[in-house]
């Protein structure tokens, strides 16, 4: 584009030059026009005076050759005339009119009768007619005529017109040269600014600054385009650190990763070297950023960044994938034992505890490894498959690696296809809850529901242990959560409505629903949507959660429960609970676990346990619900340790809405189970 | 009185008689001279005339001024009436003067004397006078101008020597046209 504009405009240079020309040659041409014409005007005067001065010495001088007659004296005296190449013939008349004397140039006629001129002159047809009367004294003696040619005025013209055209073209030739040095010289930094915006423009590189000089206005621009370009230098290095390197961490994000990675794959096709990819995906790691907030988080990612550079060789790339997810790229491996070596490193560097804002953290890692080439040809599939592999290992546990292996992509295409079905479930709702009751220990009268979550994939029913974590991995457990609680709500209030005994609907909430800052708000426009008074909700945390929950977390369970809805803590016994933490915390419910429940009347010790939890939970008022309840047994000691309600298939499976409405249909008194 | 009384009027029919019996006699004469002068005499007289508007007399001393410029002659009384009747109404010069002929007989004065005659004697009739010979065989002292015909056509000659001693100056237009001796 910048070549069409170059061939298609007239640079700038030579229009102002072809101006400055212009306005200077103008006045040259006015001031040659106004030289043309007066030297016209002189030379045209002269002529006439000159003829006049013929004329009138003509007529002084021949005087006596009329008054005596000597034709030959005036004829040489009009001869005398010759000298005067313009003359064309000269003529005397005596007093009568008759022509006297006479002299004509060769070539020459007489064209003009005397009788036709006056003392004026006449210009006619390219001749100049002058007559005068000859006079002595009062006495006329005759007339004399003078008739020239205008081939000298032409001739001056020519002349001059040449003169006059040759200073012009030279004055132009001139005006021309020293206004194109003297611009070429003025515009020299203009042209050199030009020169350097069009490099910039062509190759995109803002490295190249201009000297200056001078001190006047293109000074001030050249300097404006040097800081210019120093800005857009500075911005292009910002832009290049943002678009390459991670902020946070600085280390290289997966862009810069994916050319070196490339880079490290050409190189090692070259030497025929391998090259290993370890995709890193920090343990539990949403726990502490969800339990102790982003700073925390941010400055963990800090230190495990900083652990892994003291771990790996200089030679070898760590990058930031994004959130906690790291890749290291180790170069030039010569065997997988040397792989097996740095990963062993990093997972002993990263177990050691770390302090981060007074939290002491204990952070483990899941490492995939792809190697080049037999894991990948390409940096893509390699990444795939270090990916796939960090999966695998996941699953095998906290701090586990594992090599890739092409069995792992059937896996992994099923985790992408269950992520997609995921997916669609939640938009079109395929979820559905079940409800498994409770019932009071002694009367055995339902006092409340457990809402549990159940989804159908191809007419067989997927384990929430199963779909869960992967709900929780894509990021959809909020959404879904939100979704339980108002379909709970619902539920209850379509009971209630249809006058059934009332009833607590108890709602497992994850620690990430519950530390989101509008957690509260959510749980209260589910009761006001639905209806329900907030004492027939009750919120079920795991112990795990309550431990690592934040201050404002536990204010919003305070809130909770001073708005009426219970809160309980599930799966109570498994934990660390600090017993004085228990009674800090606003709980009403504590659910001992069905691990505990399983094991009574085998052990005398877990019976002691279980004892222990009732007591302690009576102690500080709170109501007791053993779960996973099968058998008489132990239904009959947990009556004798004055458990309050019990929940499990000894009573009920969880059931579907309607079996659920009719096993909470009327019996006596119901309600007056239900704590207030 | 006398010539106006009772008796006048024969006197006065006399007087009318007389002054026209002299007109008669000077139209007569002029026509008479008209019809008796060459051509050649003619141009002469106009030569003669056309020569004093060339020519500057030194200023007059006191009592010798004139109001004319007096040509004095030797020729006919036909040349002298012929003359004047030419050069009634030219004013000559500066001075506006008028030339008269006059008889070189009775002529004092004179600022030209024109000679016709072979032998015509000389007299001293002024201080300034230029000397015009009607022919070369005229022996006259201090000729300054002389006739002669060249062709067919009268031309003059101009003595330097004898003009410049009457301290008269001419025109060089006149020389320009003479022959200059």
């Amino acid at each position: 584009m910048i070549e069409n504009q170059k061939k298609d405009r007239v640079s700038f240079f030579y229009k102002q030059l072809i101006a400055v020309v212009t306005i200077n040659i103008l006045p040259l041409f006015i001031m040659s026009w106004l030289l043309y014409t007066n030297f016209m005007s002189d030379y045209k005067s002269g002529l006439m005076e000159t003829m006049d001065s013929e004329i009138n010495v003509l007529v002084g001088t021949s005087k006596s050759a009329l008054l005596f007659d000597d034709v030959e004296a005036a004829t040489a005296l009009l001869e005398s005339l010759k000298a005067y190449k313009s003359t064309r013939y000269a003529q005397i008349y005596d007093a009568n009119m008759d022509l006297f004397a006479e002299y004509k140039r060769s070539g020459q006629s007489i064209d003009m009768d005397i009788n036709t001129l006056d003392e004026e002159t006449l210009l006619k047809g390219g001749s100049i007619y002058l007559s005068k009367k000859i006079m002595m004294n009062d006495e006329y003696l005759g007339t004399a005529v003078i008739s020239a040619d205008t081939n000298s005025i032409n001739f001056q013209k020519q002349r001059y017109i040449s003169i006059i055209g040759l200073a012009l073209a030279g004055s132009l030739l001139l005006a021309y040269l020293l206004n194109w040095k003297l611009q070429k010289r003025f515009t020299k930094p203009i042209s050199d600014l030009i020169g350097l915006v069009g490099y910039v423009a062509e190759n995109k590189l803002y490295n190249k600054r201009l000297d200056n000089g001078r001190y006047d206005e293109i000074g001030n621009l050249i300097v404006g385009v040097n800081t210019m370009l120093d800005t857009i230098q500075n911005h292009e290095r910002e832009l290049y650190n943002r678009a390459h390197f991670d902020e946070l961490t600085q280390l290289p994000n997966r862009h810069l990763l994916m050319e070196r990675l490339d880079h490290a794959i050409d190189v090692a096709e070259r030497n025929n070297s391998k090259i290993a990819l370890l995709f890193l995906d920090l343990d539990r790691f949403k726990v502490v950023n969800d339990s102790l907030g982003h700073r925390i988080g941010d400055e963990l990612l800090l230190e495990v960044a900083a652990k892994l550079g003291n771990v790996v060789r200089k030679s070898d790339s760590i990058s930031r994938w994004g959130g906690d997810e790291f890749v290291i790229l180790l170069e030039n491996i010569q065997k997988d034992q040397e792989i097996d070596t740095v990963v062993s490193k990093i997972l002993f560097e990263l177990a050691k505890p770390t302090v981060v804002g007074g939290h002491l953290l204990h952070v483990t890692t899941s490492i995939g490894i792809a190697r080049f080439p037999q894991d990948g040809a390409d940096s893509v599939s390699l990444l795939k498959h270090a990916d796939i592999s960090m999966y695998q290992a996941k699953a095998e546990g906290v701090g586990q690696f594992s090599y890739f292996n092409p069995n792992m992509l059937n896996k992994s295409v099923r985790r992408l296809e269950m992520e997609t079905n995921l997916h669609r479930a939640i938009e079109n709702e395929e979820f559905f809850l079940v409800y498994q009751p409770q019932y009071t220990s002694d009367s055995q009268l339902i006092v409340g529901f457990e809402a549990l979550i159940r989804w159908e994939l191809d007419g067989k029913l997927i384990p929430p242990n199963e779909f869960l974590p992967i709900i929780e991995e894509v990021g959809l457990m909020h959404r879904l959560s939100l979704w339980i609680l108002k379909q709970a709500c619902m539920q209850n209030m379509k009971w209630q409505r249809a006058d059934l005994p009332r009833a607590k609907i108890a709602v497992n909430l994850p620690a990430s629903f519950i530390l989101q800052p509008q957690c509260l708000m959510d749980i209260q426009s589910a009761l006001q949507n639905t209806g329900l008074a907030p004492k027939y909700l009750e919120i079920e945390l795991t112990e795990k959660t309550f431990l690592g929950s934040s201050t404002t977390a536990r204010r919003t369970l305070q809130s909770l429960n001073d708005l009426g809805v219970c809160v309980a803590i599930d799966d109570f016994g498994t934990g660390y609970s600090c017993m004085s933490y228990l009674q800090e915390l606003p709980v009403n419910t504590l659910k001992i676990d069905g691990s505990f429940v399983n094991k009574l009347g085998g052990s005398m010790a877990n019976q002691g346990i279980v004892q222990s939890i009732i007591t302690l939970g009576k102690s500080l008022n709170m109501s007791i619900v053993a779960e996973c309840v099968e058998t008489a047994e132990q239904l009959d000691i947990l009556r004798a340790m004055e458990c309050d309600t019990i929940q499990g298939y000894y009573f009920s499976k969880p059931l579907h809405p309607d079996d659920a409405e009719k096993a909470l249909t009327p019996k006596a008194n119901v309600t007056r189970f239900v704590r207030k | 009185m006398f010539f106006f009384g009772g008796q006048r009027r024969p006197r006065a029919k006399m007087l009318m008689r007389w002054l026209a019996s002299l007109t008669c006699l000077f139209l007569c004469s002029v026509v008479v001279a008209n019809t008796t002068l060459s051509k050649e005499e003619k141009l002469k007289a106009a030569y003669i005339l056309n020569f004093t508007k060339f020519m500057e007399w030194p200023v007059p001393e006191v009592g010798e001024a004139a109001s004319d410029i007096r040509i004095c002659t030797d020729s006919s009384a036909d040349f002298i009436v012929f003359f004047n009747k030419m050069a009634a109404n030219v004013k000559i010069g500066k001075m506006k003067k008028n030339a008269l002929a006059l008889s070189l007989d009775a002529a004092r004065n004179c600022e030209l004397i024109y000679v016709t005659k072979i032998n015509s004697p000389y007299r001293q009739v002024g201080k300034h006078v230029v000397v015009v010979a009607d022919r070369n065989e005229i022996s006259y002292p201090n000729i300054s101008v002389l006739f002669f015909e060249k062709r067919k056509k009268l031309r003059f000659e101009i003595n330097q020597k004898s003009i410049s001693q009457t301290r008269v100056t001419v025109s060089s237009e006149l020389l320009k046209i003479a022959r200059v001796k």
